[in-house]
């Protein structure tokens, strides 16, 4: 019992700021509906402002922490109501990326200014001993993380009792309609809320800092823990929430004290908090899960149909291209070949997210299931290249399958939590053992194709078989649209409610999605491992999961639906080959601001602004010159009133 | 005075409100009437700010508030009662009458509350949604009992109410009109409403079909020709 004292010393002092991070978190999301993936992003964001003012400047501690955390905290405050806001009443799928693109900004700045290598962080708390448990020291910035956390926590469940603002925000969670006609701005109040949330998640960055390093990866990551924390307090309860911080700490590190010395399972610790988080979603009933400002229901706006042969001509010219692409690159012939496996990848993300209104954070795990599966049915089993190909897509299916299922009753942004806890706990637990990567660095072998005139060192034949494999996923997901099944898939994203009075099961029907998917992703896996002839488990890492969701989603905004695959294999695969500029880190700053602004301005908002700008402009005009009353704006207006007829 | 003058007013692309004007002296009851779908709530939800007209004008006192929002309409007076909605259904009732009072004003907005409605003292710590539909109706009544309230906007408060309920609301509602209030009323109890009302609109597919003295719609035959089929009517009463 006693050997246990300094891993519970250690599990509380993190815990406790893993609950304050986690308090942020859950007054955001119930205050504005919103829930902010980014929350981590904001603890890495203020850690580094710490590491620049405090160690590069050389400012004393206390006036760093009031700079990046009762300066930084606010300010983001400020800047993320409005965009909260702003997402208010979307598709809750375009929330969950824009807030997933706002982490992808944040960690891209953050290794712009401060490159990617980790850099250490020394702990600026005193660390000597402040008491002694059984023996145990706890140094004085232990017992200061314990004493932070409890205070705000304490603070904040005061405040939000005794204070009008706090009680205010109590009632802007399910009634800010009415908290308005009682004088009391709910945009006013939520502001508030989202300073105190931002600023909780600075103080916990700054304080976990000296643990985890300068890593904006490993910061961001913070977030993980809050999540656990904030499913322990079913998204609602603040003290749950802190208490599930603690527990989750020290969780973490007694599973470090007893597994770290057995791999795999030295891959738990890391992914404690998304084991509570799964199972307290999977034992909570759907309906005790607050609902976000998002809207469930609504598929994709479609666009504008073209003319039919201009599509046609299209399809002609880009088939022309892509078989011309050979003779015209020259040795850059192997990014193309990336790039195309990506577009099988890209189609089975937007098979999910864009026709099903479904979220996958975990994509880059059924890509490296079938990377594996390809490697050990080729290398290890000797079955043939096509054979090995098709059995690797179909052995990823099941895992779409298994986790479509588990996740059955969840949607929006709770589907997408387990599937990045599921993305996460395959690459920390599953992708160690002898099924996937194993322990080898290197990774792991795929051959390339040999049969009749492709011969397996030809790149250029490489390609050819590549783009067949393309155009065949391609035609796959086209006519996929067009049939009945296509229609449901379409009906799910809709209204899941209209589709089960249909008599057609929405569990069955999300399974069906997902096995799709997953076997695309199996399958864009195994010809990215054969296109690069040896993959390790570092390619297949979560984060890259959440860059591919909002490289499509960004695609998607300015191409159609199968398009929108190639757009996005060309801007994530090809630019950054000709132009040297663009590094990993900036294109997910790039990815991360142009998916925000996707998010804002679809479900047609941007038109509705511009509406309302037209109103504004004739309503001036209106006032200013009284003759245009009678004009003929006036009464198109008045015609198509009376088209679109009167609903009381 | 209360006005809301020429008012165009949606959803998105549909057309609700067309042309809407509408008037209210103070110390006086204007009743709302009309079918389902004529556009009564989204009228009160313009008159409080709830939706922007995409033409016209709300006027208190002859000023123009319309560019004003809720909470801007509700700080110069205007008191919105939503039908349903009406109250914070999570948070205490003192809690609740603490939000509905103005800041740093909290324990006078408590003394008018009780007063007008007594049975709440015993109630104070029970959270709202806890309480019968009536008691939630009186709480959310208090609003329109405290000072500052110079325009009053009802919607539907007797809905579902125990009669001997409706009694107390219209008592309640006469003594509201007793201090320099403008209330508007929609209600499902027509003869009701008609009984207390110094004025009434009758509110058909968007429009104001008629605007006058209640004693005019005494005739059965004007008030059917007014509301449109006489089977409705019926529903009404």
């Amino acid at each position: 019992m006693r050997e246990l004292v300094p891993y519970l010393v250690v599990g509380l002092a993190s815990g406790s700021l893993y609950g304050l991070a986690g308090l942020g978190l859950v007054l955001t999301y119930r205050t504005s509906g919103i829930f902010n993936f980014a929350h981590g992003g904001l603890a890495a964001a203020s850690a580094a402002l710490f590491f620049t003012v405090h160690f590069t400047w050389g400012w004393p501690w206390p006036l760093a922490a009031t700079v990046a955390v009762g300066l930084f905290g606010p300010v983001a405050g400020l800047l993320l109501e409005p965009l909260a806001r702003g997402l208010a009443g979307s598709r809750q799928v375009t929330i969950v990326v824009a807030t997933i693109g706002l982490l992808l900004l944040i960690q891209g700045l953050l290794f712009q200014g401060y490159g990617l290598q980790r850099r250490a962080f020394p702990e600026f708390l005193p660390t000597s001993t402040a008491i002694r448990i059984a023996g145990v020291a706890v140094t004085w910035a232990q017992v200061l993380n314990i004493a932070v956390g409890v205070a705000s926590f304490v603070g904040l469940y005061l405040f939000l009792r005794r204070s009008r603002l706090g009680v205010a925000m109590r009632a802007t969670v399910t009634s800010p309609d009415l908290l308005a006609l009682t004088a009391t701005s709910p945009r006013h109040v939520r502001r508030a809320s989202w300073i105190i949330g931002c600023s909780f998640a600075a103080g916990s960055g700054v304080l976990i800092a000296p643990t985890l390093g300068l890593d904006p990866f490993l910061l961001s990551a913070l977030v993980v823990q809050a999540f656990g924390a904030v499913a322990i307090g079913r998204f609602t309860s603040l003290p749950f929430t802190y208490l599930g911080g603690l527990a989750i700490g020290v969780l973490a590190s007694l599973a470090t004290k007893y597994l770290s010395a057995r791999p795999p399972l030295n891959g738990i610790p890391p992914v404690v908090p998304f084991l509570v988080l799964i199972v307290v979603m999977l034992v909570t009933p759907a309906q005790r899960l607050p609902r976000g400002a998002g809207r469930s229901e609504g598929s994709e706006p479609s666009r504008p149909r073209r003319h039919p042969r201009a599509g046609t001509a299209g399809v002609v010219m880009a088939a022309t291209a892509l078989l011309a692409v050979p003779r015209l690159v020259g040795p850059r012939l192997p990014v193309y070949s990336a790039a195309l496996a990506l577009v099988v990848l890209f189609l089975s993300i937007s098979l999910l997210t864009r026709l099903s209104g479904q979220i996958s954070l975990c994509h880059a795990a059924f890509a490296a299931v079938g990377a594996c599966a390809f490697s050990h049915f080729t290398v290890g089993a000797g079955l043939p290249w096509a054979v090995g190909l098709l059995a690797a897509a179909l052995a990823t299916a099941p895992v779409g399958a298994l986790l479509a299922f588990t996740a059955s009753r969840l949607s929006g942004v709770y589907l997408a939590l387990a599937t990045f806890g599921f993305g996460l706990f395959m690459e920390n637990v599953v992708y160690r053992t002898g099924v996937m990567f194993g322990t080898r660095v290197e990774g792991l072998l795929g051959p390339r194709p040999s049969f009749g005139p492709i011969h397996p060192r030809s790149d250029t034949a490489f390609y050819y078989v590549i783009l067949a494999v393309v155009a065949l996923s391609a035609a796959f997901v086209v006519a996929l649209r067009r049939t009945r099944i296509g229609r449901i898939l379409r009906a799910l994203a809709d209204s899941p409610t209209a589709l089960a009075t249909l008599g057609i099961s929405v569990s069955v029907t999300r399974v069906l999605v997902f096995s799709l998917s997953a076997f695309l992703a199996g399958l864009a896996g195994a010809l990215s491992m054969a296109q690069a002839t040896r993959l390790g488990a570092i390619t297949f890492n979560s984060f890259t999961s959440l860059l591919y969701l909002v490289v499509v989603v960004a695609a998607g905004a300015v191409s159609g639906f199968v398009t929108s695959a190639f757009v996005a294999a060309g801007l994530f695969a090809v630019v950054p080959s000709y132009l040297t500029a663009v590094t990993p880190e900036l294109q997910s700053l790039v990815f991360g601001a142009a998916v925000i602004a996707a998010a804002l301005a679809a479900d047609g908002r941007l038109a509705r602004l511009a509406g309302r700008c037209a109103a504004w402009a004739d309503r001036v005009a209106d006032q200013s010159e009284p003759r245009l009353r009678n004009g003929p704006l006036r009464e198109r207006r008045a015609t198509a009133e009376r088209t679109v007829g009167v609903h009381g | 005075m209360f006005t809301v003058e020429a008012v165009t007013a949606g959803y998105g692309g549909a057309v609700v409100l067309r042309d809407v004007t509408l008037t209210i002296p103070p110390r006086s009851v204007a009743a709302l009437l009309g079918p389902n779908g004529a556009g009564k709530t989204t009228l009160l939800r313009v008159a409080s700010g709830l939706l922007r007209p995409s033409r016209g004008r709300i006027l208190l006192d002859g000023v123009d508030v319309t560019h004003l929002g809720p909470d801007g309409l509700a700080q110069a007076g205007v008191c919105h009662v939503p039908e349903g909605q009406a109250v914070f259904p999570e948070l205490t009732v003192r809690e609740n009458l603490r939000l509905f009072g103005p800041p740093g004003r909290e324990r006078e907005a408590l003394d008018q509350a009780l007063e007008a409605f007594p049975a709440l003292a015993g109630r104070l710590s029970q959270v709202a949604a806890t309480m019968s539909g009536g008691e939630q109706q009186m709480l959310a009544l208090t609003r329109a009992a405290m000072a500052g309230a110079r325009v009053v906007l009802l919607d539907e408060v007797s809905m579902g109410l125990a009669p001997v309920l409706v009694d107390r609301i219209y008592e309640f509602l006469d003594r509201v009109r007793q201090a320099e209030v403008s209330v508007l009323l929609v209600e499902q109890y027509v003869t009701r409403a008609l009984a207390v009302a110094d004025y009434v609109y009758i509110l058909r597919r968007g429009r104001v079909t008629f605007a006058g003295d209640p004693a005019e719609l005494a005739d059965d035959d004007i008030f059917d020709r007014y509301l449109g089929v006489g089977a409705e009517s019926e529903a009404f009463v």
